[in-house]
């Protein structure tokens, strides 16, 4: 595949981000092609994805354009500072990169997938912007940020999504009800907190994964999604 | 600007090669093909060339609907190398496909692509321009002498590897040759801006090429030259000659 490393001004953070853009190799005049963004984990950066996955060899074969997204530790949402990394992930990018490359403006051929902390940030994008994206894929994610309030996790969530008591309110947390699908792939560790969180909300369609290495269920999740699986 | 460095294979070289891109920041917002600027860098140097020595991004910047692409070409002068890789073929037309074919907001007409350089660059503008004139409607040539004028006595066997053995004068590489004969051709012909610096090494070589342009009845090529007062072969002068071009292209 052709692969691009794009350093761009974000203006929903108000940064320059780097964003790791893969297409297909000879692309086809006027063909636009279908587009996964995929967010990191918070210990990682946007290299992690080419990094621990054969991507290229899925995607080229699919005809799919990849965008890997630089979010630094901000979890993909608007945070309460006003640092707007939600709007950038499921509206700016999908724009800057249609006008850019033959990549497809059109929401049902965006998906958005992500592992750890960029799995959360892809299933924010499917609930806070039903109207961007045509579905989310989450690897491992962090199913309830309440959780990071008692971990020591530097910086402080609050910086990203404020009081505790607020998440809620502010939208941080997964509701009910959700009009993007959403696929939810976990291994053998995750499996109880996933069943109970898929349970209740039927957007929401649970994958387990026998691998218990983190980058083997990512791969493999890669490859179902490439495949058509979901 | 937005930077984009892109790793591509080329058939024709048979490898990867790395080119920079500079682009609009909001290209959502563009209403007309982009303008295209393909630049190319000097002797030892590569795509990062005209980035890091230059302020060509924050000239470049100051123009809407324009692109700025930086091929990497390598130690080839841009041109076929007599005893290696056909990197004038590669520039002048495998790579104005691919990156038409990854960015389609690229301009196609020949009056919007526009192809530049400084010293090997120069020449390099000048061999591929004058190889590809459908594609290129303007040439801007910097510091920019014949290589068949050049002495290489002192490294023969680059000179051999790169030109071949005997004579350059009146080969494929001797620019001067492709500047007398492309308005007989009856293809097109591209304008020419082109120009050193008064302390220029090869000032003299920049001054063969000139006389060249300049004897060429009707003065089809459109051609003006600058010396750039006080400069030597030096990245100054590559600053105030493109900045100087991208003025004149746009009309100011």
């Amino acid at each position: 595949m052709n692969w691009i490393q794009v350093q761009t001004a974000a203006e929903g953070p108000h940064t320059l981000v780097g964003i790791d853009v893969f297409l297909p190799g000879t692309p086809e005049p006027g063909k636009r092609y279908p587009l996964v963004i995929l967010l990191h984990g918070r210990n990682a950066d946007h290299t992690e994805w080419m990094r621990k996955v054969r991507l290229e060899r899925y995607a080229e074969e699919a005809g799919v354009a990849l965008a890997l997204v630089q979010g630094n530790q901000n979890f993909f949402v608007n945070s309460v500072w006003g640092y707007n990394w939600g709007d950038f992930v499921a509206k700016e990018v999908p724009a800057k990169l249609a006008g850019w490359f033959p990549i497809s403006s059109e929401p049902e051929d965006i998906t958005v997938m992500g592992v750890d902390m960029g799995g959360y940030g892809a299933m924010m994008a499917a609930q806070h912007f039903p109207e961007a994206i045509g579905k989310a894929v989450a690897v491992d994610p962090i199913l309830d940020v309440a959780k990071l309030y008692d971990s020591g996790m530097e910086p402080r969530p609050e910086y990203i999504f404020g009081p505790r008591e607020e998440l809620e309110a502010k939208g941080f947390r997964f509701s009910k009800e959700g009009r993007v699908p959403v696929v939810l792939l976990v291994g053998p560790d995750g499996e109880r907190e996933a069943r109970d969180f898929a349970a209740q909300r039927p957007y929401v369609r649970l994958v387990r994964l026998k691998d218990r290495d983190q980058e083997e269920r990512m791969e493999e999740a890669f490859q179902m999604l490439m495949g058509g699986a979901f | 600007m937005t930077l984009m460095q892109f790793h591509i294979y080329s058939d024709v070289l048979q490898m990867n090669m790395d080119t920079w891109a500079l682009l609009p920041d909001r290209p959502q917002n563009c209403t007309k093909p982009l303008k295209v600027l393909w630049l190319l860098h000097g002797g030892s140097g590569d795509q990062t060339g005209w980035v890091r020595s230059t302020r060509v991004e924050e000239y470049a910047a100051k123009y809407p609907d324009f692109a700025v692409i930086l091929p990497n070409a390598y130690h080839s002068c841009f041109i076929n190398v007599a005893k290696g890789q056909r990197f004038n073929d590669y520039i002048g037309s495998e790579l104005v496909q691919i990156m038409r074919g990854l960015l389609p907001q690229l301009s196609t007409k020949r009056e919007d692509n526009w192809i530049s350089g400084f010293s090997n660059g120069g020449y390099g503008a000048l061999m591929v321009g004058l190889n590809y004139p459908e594609t290129f409607g303007v040439i801007g040539a910097y510091g920019a002498g014949d290589k068949a004028d050049a002495d290489f006595g002192y490294r023969n066997l680059d000179k051999l590897r790169m030109f071949g053995e005997g004579d350059m004068k009146e080969t494929e590489y001797c620019t001067r040759k492709l500047i007398r004969e492309l308005p007989a051709s009856g293809r097109p012909i591209p304008v020419v801006d082109h120009g050193c610096g008064e302390f220029d090494n090869w000032v003299g070589m920049n001054l063969q090429v000139k006389e060249e342009f300049e004897a060429v009845p009707g003065d089809p090529y459109q051609y003006k030259f600058t010396l750039v007062p006080g400069e030597k072969h030096s990245s100054k002068a590559m600053d105030i000659l493109i900045e100087q071009f991208l003025r004149r292209m746009f009309g100011e």
